[in-house]
């Protein structure tokens, strides 16, 4: 009894369902069989639980959600994807603020709240997935702006503590975050004679990063033993800088391999070289075949710039590509004459042909090869290029691409996809992940739990991809990571598209009422993002996507600061440089989801096995670890009490419903409590995610 | 919990200056904030305005149905705000149309009542209190103030009434009021925010209500202008040359009609910012938001003369949701007076009209007069409010109709003392015990259904057409009540008492406009009583379509002389008319001063020889001893003489005439349209109604009258009566063609 932001006046629908009521039950006494009263969800649901009866069971998913015929909502995973990539960022810095709020005991939880608030706000079912009106999807954008604007304090107060040695004291050279860094570009550091670089690894686990540093001088770069470590001087490419609203005049950017320690950071101080030196790129090619290859893989491209070959050699797995590159579907418009199929929009995505065309039938390739990096840049036309890197030691390849402004002169809708066409033989089935987490099967055409008639090719075809998606056969699996949701599936054998960016004319009728046509600095909006492939067996999959998803997701932060001490060996007399929370090294397949201090003793945190049953014969076994290890630097753990997810509830005391399925089946879950009262060792099943609030000496 | 608030009376001024202040009840003007006399004080006004019908009917409107038409739910507006006066204090609510409240406290339970009563009238602490106090002393409240203001059944129309039903009309609320809320229900001014043009009448009326003031919202355009410049927006209308003094009446033109400045309106029907205060959230406006209205105070100062100034907080249905209201007027208060910290002189307080013409009244000064009325107005500069003088003549006439039955079914009920009130009032259905209703049909209620045809959209006809048709049912199903009083009383009074003969069932011949009356077709014998309710006999021609023939006998048993007379053509062809009568038996009827007097009809059996002299297309004079009424062989009437005066009065053309409507959008002032309200024709030259006429001049022993036939949608007859002094026109207009697409306005011309 209610609709959208309806009893704004509660009384004109309590006066007129209380006579409703009335007036209904009143009928008892001529016979009617109809009851009428107020009551609750959870008063329905009661009155379900106390029905002695069985109930369907249900294995897979409610996607995709097709609201009448020809209406897919599935043009929903991909809309707005600049805001569906910054909505991840802001997670990003959010977390990283929590665990520096943590460990530093700064205790000032209160700042992060705002950032907190804009992501609760963000995850809206009209916010993050940019089914929003384009000023609403501005003032979400600005939201999470302002919450990350106030973290800034908060890793000051952190850094303030942790980055100065002992004995040391006064304040810390301002830390600032490079926000434009997606477009190479940080103003502030632009012609200074030093700055620091500061990486933070809200990981477990160590990791290895190649952070892009935008540069208008040449440095020299000390890590943190004081070695100065060898840095690519590449050329920023001029797709990045043609993007409208880039201020920046770097046109170079230095490229490193960083190893930072698990839950901790490693600085990187840059000095400004007195002379210039010519730069150390190993070998260009032009318009020419090439390869990229280290010792784990290779990849290979022909004249043309097409994607040909990667093979996995330590596997000695090929996969070949009949295609790898950017298509686009025609926008459905929807015909006044039957305005009941709606166009495609914000909600629906809805190609007007089955087939996705080229965006260009020849494209320029320029490979690049240096000691810490070899890449292939690949420009389709002057709005869709991309980058494929392999970093020195990498078992994985990184696509980073740049579309927009997507052309509408031709006033046709156009919605952009990556397409992998590879000779795996994959059948009709492809995979992705739910919320980044659990991975479902999907099957081409079909649906598992009613005969489904596949009545468009493409958009029924559509699944959420949160975190990555896959393809494989016996010997090889082919999965790409994402750096945001996403949509798209697996349409032909053998293929993954990927839906990237859309701008469409018209609106979808789903109650929006505005067209996704999102602009920037009077153009049609330019995006970047990140794929990742891995190419290997499909047992040994796991292993790289749920690491390489994770290390995505949880990114180092960098900041930046101008530590005004002139030379490095004042900067090193001043500061430790590298640190990490932990002195022992955590089982691989542990995550620490939350680290949150919730007053000065006492501490939320959430740690998570995070591969599922029988992906890995060695990590999806349940795996034990010590939280006092989480707190070393901290303190002594006193007590903890496991909690429900949301943290509002002792485990101990939750009691849900118990219901039945077919063949005597409960639901009803022996919860098998831990005994935490002597130990903080605990275990982790596949997929459990664990809550305690920890109390410290 | 209750906030207590406290609230300064400048009782001693009111005392040292002799006005005597009833001691008894927390309401008036003994509650009234009159602010800060070195302030602005800007009194704001929280009001709805509650039309009794218009794009929806009135019961439409009560209970929200038809909200595609319009959003509009008079029972939420109350359910809202009395709640609302009752959380705080400070709050004000002035409510106006007493057919809405009705309809509402009908339904209340005894709970609800008394605490409305409550609101309306405060406390009686309050004046022991004042009696400890000789200085300044301070009141206490509970809860907020409702007050009613006008309280009309409706806001009447004042271009279109006749006084005898605003009085009725006014009395119907007051009477409500009076026996629901005592002293402090009595309304002090009149508040006429929305007709359009103002009544000198009215004025004179309302002065002899015992209100106080007047305030009005709509005023000719030029008018307005020149009031602002020289700042005459308050004056005392002089509302009656013969009255004199007693008809004085304060009245005030309003600033922009009856609502709140631009973009403080903060009801959800309007799209204004609302008032935005926690800086922590996006788009902080209280800064702007003040100046703003700081700004929009000063402006409005300007056009008056002391430093008191009303805000009316309100428009059309507003307060459904009243929350929304009273939250922003509360914050918008607090920020503007927080600016007296900073020298501010603008003082916001709640307050009510009645408040403010009390602080007006305190300001020691002498005001502007006015002797004339305030008709026709200008919406601007070619939309004059004058359409709605005619429009819906049959409502109109009907109206006027059922009027004269609500007064003789009053008369008939008391002299045959039945008590029968409730049948046609329905204040008289209270239970005075319980002061609860008794069960009652509202819909049969004559009282109450002219009640609400007195609205400013209703006999104005200015309503859509659905509401028209309602307003005419609520008429006709009062008059069918009314029926049945006129019968029960006729049954007491025409019976002698010792016969055991039952009376026969009276009735109404509502068709007789058209010479119909079904129920007496081919009859063997009936009567006609008619009841003249006049102090002073009577003598009255009679009017009887039949379909045989009759003799009549008067009511000392006498057979009188009856006139047999050929329905007019023009006549018979209105459609719907259904009579198979083609004669109308026409004959002089004696009424004696508020009585009745009933003639018997009794078919005859041989048809009697008419004397009857009929002339067509000819010249041709009507005559008897007084009057001589010339008319050429054109039709054209020539000339009146009277002959007792020995004068003429020569006629250059008299008849049917019509403009033709301007079309347009309306959507600029050039593009304005004739419509309901504005008559507007598109040239200032009427045209002949046709260019030739027929004339038939027919001569009985009663009547000499002249039947001039336009075309085949006009037509008129001019008839003198027997001895009478007076010439009577008859006219029949339509139905109006319109195959040519031009809108036509007929009128009457005599040159």
């Amino acid at each position: 009894m209610g609709d959208d932001f309806q009893d704004v006046n509660a009384n004109e629908k309590f006066k007129n369902l209380d006579k409703l009521i009335q007036y209904v039950n009143l009928q008892q006494a001529n016979g009617s069989d109809v009851n009428v009263f107020y009551s609750t969800p959870s008063c329905y649901l009661y009155a379900l639980n106390k029905v002695n009866r069985e109930w369907k069971s249900k294995n897979d998913d409610f996607f995709p959600y097709a609201s009448i015929p020809f209406a897919y909502w599935t043009g929903y995973f991909t809309s707005r994807p600049a805001f569906k990539r910054y909505e991840r960022y802001a997670n990003n810095i959010l977390q990283v603020t929590r665990q520096l709020n943590g460990f530093s005991q700064i205790n000032l939880r209160d700042s992060i709240f705002y950032l907190s608030e804009a992501m609760g706000l963000a995850q809206h079912h009209d916010a993050v997935s940019g089914t929003e009106k384009q000023h609403v999807a501005d003032d979400y954008a600005q939201r999470l702006a302002d919450g990350i604007g106030r973290t800034i304090d908060v890793i000051n107060n952190a850094y303030g503590k942790l980055l100065l040695k002992e004995n040391r004291t006064g304040p810390i050279a301002h830390q600032f975050l490079c926000q434009f860094s997606n477009i190479s570009e940080c103003l502030p550091i632009e012609g200074q004679n030093e700055f620091v670089l500061t990486l933070w690894n809200p990981t477990i686990h160590p990791v290895t990063t190649h952070p892009r540093v935008p540069v208008t001088r040449q440095y020299l770069i000390y890590d943190p033993s004081g070695t100065i470590i060898h840095a690519e001087y590449l050329p920023i490419p001029q797709t990045i800088r043609n993007i409208p609203g880039r201020t920046s005049s770097a046109v170079n950017q230095y490229v490193f391999q960083a190893s930072l320690p698990a839950l901790g950071y490693n600085t990187y101080y840059f000095k400004a070289r007195n002379a210039t030196i010519n730069e150390q790129i190993k070998e260009s090619t032009v318009n020419q075949a090439c390869t990229l290859q280290n010792e784990h893989l290779r990849v290979e491209f022909n004249e043309l710039g097409h994607l040909k070959r990667i093979t996995n050699l330590d596997k000695n797995i090929v996969v070949s590509f009949t295609e790898q590159g950017f298509y686009w579907y025609v926008s459905y418009t929807s015909n006044p004459t039957t305005p009941e199929f709606p166009s495609s929009g914000a909600y629906v995505f809805r190609p007007l042909y089955p087939e996705a065309f080229p965006v260009s039938p020849l494209r320029q390739i320029n490979c690049t090869i240096t000691d810490t990096v070899q890449k292939a840049s690949i420009i389709f036309n002057d709005w869709i290029s991309q980058e494929i890197h392999l970093y020195r030691n990498a078992s994985t390849l990184e696509i980073d691409w740049t579309v927009g402004p997507i052309p509408i002169d031709d006033n046709i809708g156009k919605e952009i996809i990556i397409r992998y066409n590879t000779n795996i033989d994959s059948g009709s089935k492809y995979y992705t992940d739910a919320n980044g987490r659990e991975v479902l099967e999907r099957i081409r055409n079909h649906r598992p739990t009613w005969p489904y008639f596949p009545e468009v090719p493409i958009t029924g075809n559509y699944y959420p991809i949160n975190s990555r998606i896959w393809i494989r056969d016996r010997e090889r699996q082919l999965t790409i990571l994402t750096d945001r949701s996403e949509g798209g599936g697996s349409m032909y054998d053998g293929s993954v598209e990927i839906m990237i960016h859309r701008r469409i004319l018209h609106d979808d009728s789903m109650g929006v009422g505005e067209a996704l046509n999102e602009t920037a600095y009077g153009k049609g909006l330019v995006v970047t993002g990140k794929h990742i492939l891995i190419i290997d067996r499909p047992s040994d999959s796991a292993r790289l996507h749920r690491t390489g998803a994770q290390q995505m997701f949880m990114h180092p932060l960098a900041t930046y600061s101008l530590p005004n001490t002139s030379s490095y060996t004042n900067y090193s007399n001043m500061y430790k440089q590298s640190w990490s929370v932990l002195s022992d090294a955590m089982p691989l397949n542990v995550h620490l989801l939350t680290f949150d201090q919730l007053n000065s003793k006492q501490y939320l945190i959430r740690v998570e096995h995070y591969f599922e049953l029988n992906e890995d014969d060695v990590y999806s076994q349940p795996v034990t670890i010590d939280l006092q290890t989480l707190f070393t630097s901290i303190g002594t753990i006193k007590d903890m009490t496991e909690l429900i997810l949301t943290a509002n509830l002792p485990l101990s005391d939750l009691h849900r419903l118990e219901w039945m399925i077919k063949d005597d089946q409960s639901s009803r879950a022996d919860i098998i409590q831990q005994s935490v009262s002597n130990t903080t060792s605990i275990t982790l099943n596949p997929m459990q995610i664990r809550t305690f609030q920890i109390d410290i000496l | 919990m209750y906030i207590s608030i406290y609230c300064i009376l400048s009782f001693l001024i009111s005392a040292c200056s002799g006005i005597s202040v009833k001691a008894s009840d927390g309401c008036g003007y003994d509650v009234c904030n009159l602010g800060d006399p070195n302030k602005l004080n800007v009194h704001i006004v929280p009001h709805t305005h509650n039309d009794v019908g218009w794009l929806k009917t009135v019961d439409q409107y009560f209970y929200g149905a038809r909200n595609d038409i319009q959003h509009a739910a008079v029972q939420y507006i109350l359910d809202s705000v009395i709640p609302a006066l009752i959380e705080n204090p400070d709050r004000r609510f002035v409510y106006v149309e007493i057919a809405f409240f009705w309809r509402w406290w009908i339904q209340q339970t005894e709970d609800m009542q008394n605490t409305v009563r409550k609101l309306v009238n405060e406390s009686k602490e309050i004046s022991d209190h004042r009696r400890k106090n000789v200085e300044v002393y301070s009141l206490q409240f509970e809860i907020g103030h409702l007050e009613f203001i006008s309280g009309g059944w409706s806001m009447n129309d004042e271009g279109v009434t006749h006084y005898n039903s605003i009085i009725d009309q006014h009395s119907l609320g007051a009477e409500f009021l009076r026996d629901q809320f005592g002293e402090c229900g009595r309304p002090k001014l009149g508040w006429q925010i929305d007709p359009f043009g103002h009544s000198k009448e009215v004025a004179s009326l309302f002065a002899q209500m015992g209100f106080d003031g007047l305030f009005f919202g709509r005023i000719d355009f030029q008018d307005y202008t020149q009031r602002n410049q020289s700042k005459t927006m308050e004056m005392i209308w002089k509302g009656s040359y013969d009255l004199g003094e007693p008809s004085w009446l304060f009245t005030g033109v309003i600033p922009r009609v009856y609502t709140a400045p631009q973009s403080f309106c903060f009801d959800y029907r309007c799209h204004d910012e609302p008032i935005r205060d926690d800086p922590q959230l996006h788009d902080y406006n209280v800064p702007e938001r003040v100046q703003a209205f700081i700004d929009a105070a000063h402006i409005q100062a300007r056009s008056y003369t002391t430093n008191h100034i009303m805000m009316t907080m309100g428009s059309d249905f507003h307060y459904e949701n009243s929350n929304e209201w009273f939250k922003n007027l509360e914050k918008l208060m607090k920020y503007v007076n927080a600016q007296q910290a900073n020298g501010s002189d603008v003082n916001l307080f709640y307050s009510t009209p009645t408040c403010y013409l009390y602080a007006l009244n305190q300001v020691n000064k002498t005001w502007p007069t006015k002797t004339d009325d305030f008709f026709p107005i200008s919406w601007n500069t070619h939309g004059l409010w004058t359409g709605y003088f005619t429009s819906r003549p049959a409502l109109k006439r009907y109206e006027r109709y059922a009027n004269n039955i609500l007064q003789v079914t009053k008369q008939l009920n008391a002299f045959s003392n039945l008590t029968l009130r409730h049948a046609f009032f329905p204040l008289s259905n209270i239970d005075k015990q319980t002061n609860l209703f008794l069960s009652l049909q509202i819909t049969s209620c004559i009282g109450e259904a002219m009640g609400i045809v007195q609205h400013h959209d209703a006999v104005s006809g200015t309503e859509k057409q659905h509401v028209a048709n309602d307003y005419a049912q609520r008429l006709a199903q009062g008059i069918d009540s009314a029926e049945y009083v006129v019968d029960q009383a006729l049954k007491k009074l025409l019976s002698k008492g010792d016969h055991s003969l039952p009376v026969p069932n009276q009735f109404f011949c509502h068709f007789l406009n058209i010479s119909e009356c079904l129920p007496i077709e081919d009859q063997n014998n009936f009567t006609i009583t008619i009841w003249n309710p006049t102090i002073q006999p009577i003598e009255q021609i009679v009017r009887v379509p039949v379909t045989k023939m009759y003799t009549i006998r008067n009511a000392t048993g006498q057979g009188i002389v009856a006139d047999m007379l050929p329905i007019a053509l023009s006549v018979k062809t209105i459609p719907g008319r259904m009579s198979r009568a083609d004669y109308e038996l026409l004959f002089t009827a004696s009424v004696p001063g508020l009585g009745f007097s009933t003639y018997y009809f009794e078919t005859k059996n041989q048809s009697v020889k008419q004397t009857m002299k009929v002339i067509r297309d000819q010249a041709c004079i009507l005559q008897n001893k007084h009057l001589r009424i010339e008319f050429d062989e054109k039709g054209n009437l020539i000339k009146i003489r009277n002959l007792d005066r020995n004068f003429d009065v020569a006629f250059s053309g008299q008849g049917l005439y019509w403009y033709t409507s301007f079309p347009g959008n309306s959507s600029m002032p050039e593009f304005q349209a004739s419509g309901a309200y504005f008559f507007r024709p598109l040239t200032p030259y009427p045209i002949p109604a046709s260019n030739t006429r027929n004339i038939t001049c027919t001569y009985t022993h009663q009547v000499n009258k002249a039947s001039i036939v336009y075309n085949n949608w006009a037509s008129q007859e001019i008839s003198i009566y027997g001895e009478g002094h007076i010439v009577e026109v008859e006219w029949i207009v339509g139905p109006i063609p319109i195959e040519d697409d031009r809108g036509k306005e007929i009128i009457m011309r005599y040159d």
